[in-house]
């Protein structure tokens, strides 16, 4: 089939390339079927919506950027997602990116994927150090003391 | 909006597969619990918020924001420094 984005112009997909959100990505509850384009050599991959062609993410492996990332699966979301081994989960997260120096990952609410059957849901992890917005950008060391510091 | 009151130990269901427990008042606080089919998603209502509004800034809107990842030097994996 082939479908319209903004990004990427007509993209002709297979039927079972597509993802379905068995649990919304949240504010976008109406958008239940995305495809994955994958990038090559590359930590990012995007995730477009067949219906909304201006809907577009870039999802992330977040084990690439932080390996003791972890957290448990609840039962309700093995179940809704048909997960019966570890071999079909897939952890993705959804990068933002604000400006060349400004790029995170969210860890609070990350995508889980069954890949056997292609469907997804986005949870949230009700840990405590987890949030919306982990850097992936190495900062910078701070070189310059503030000039306050000069003052009588 | 329905508004209505509830004591302790009493319920309101939705629909029929629904059922919200006030399970214990207390100051400014209540307790609830809440019984629905796995379909149903539960959230508070501010992590809701903030998780919708995350996803709204993340939509890529424009070509350069792809150019950027591409270009993107992967560091050495980081630990998450966890608070717990």
């Amino acid at each position: 089939m082939l479908i319209r984005t903004a990004r990427f112009g007509e993209l002709e997909v297979n039927e079972q390339d597509l993802w379905t959100m068995k649990n919304p990505i949240l504010g976008f509850e109406s958008n239940r079927q995305f495809v994955v384009l994958p990038q090559n050599d590359s930590p990012f991959e995007y995730y477009q919506s067949i219906d909304d062609e201006h809907l577009t993410f870039v999802l992330a492996d977040p084990f690439v950027f932080f390996n003791d990332y972890e957290f448990s699966l609840d039962q309700r979301w093995m179940d809704m997602l048909q997960i019966g081994t570890s071999e079909e989960v897939s952890v993705r997260v959804i990068v933002t990116v604000r400006s060349p120096r400004d790029i995170s990952l969210n860890l609070k609410a990350p995508l889980v994927l069954n890949t056997r059957v292609k469907e997804a849901a986005q949870i949230i992890l009700d840990v405590p150090g987890y949030m919306t917005r982990h850097s992936i950008v190495e900062q910078p060391k701070e070189e310059v003391k503030n000039a306050d510091s000069f003052k009588k | 909006m329905l508004i209505l009151s509830r004591n302790k130990g009493q319920k309101i269901m939705l629909n029929h597969d629904i059922v919200i427990s006030i399970v214990d008042i207390g100051g400014d606080q209540v307790r609830i619990g809440i019984e629905a089919p796995t379909e149903v998603s539960i959230y508070r209502e501010e992590i809701y918020e903030a998780i919708q509004q995350q996803n709204k800034d993340s939509i890529i809107n424009t070509d350069e924001i792809g150019q950027l990842l591409l270009d993107f030097n992967l560091p050495t994996p980081k630990k998450t420094q966890k608070n717990f």
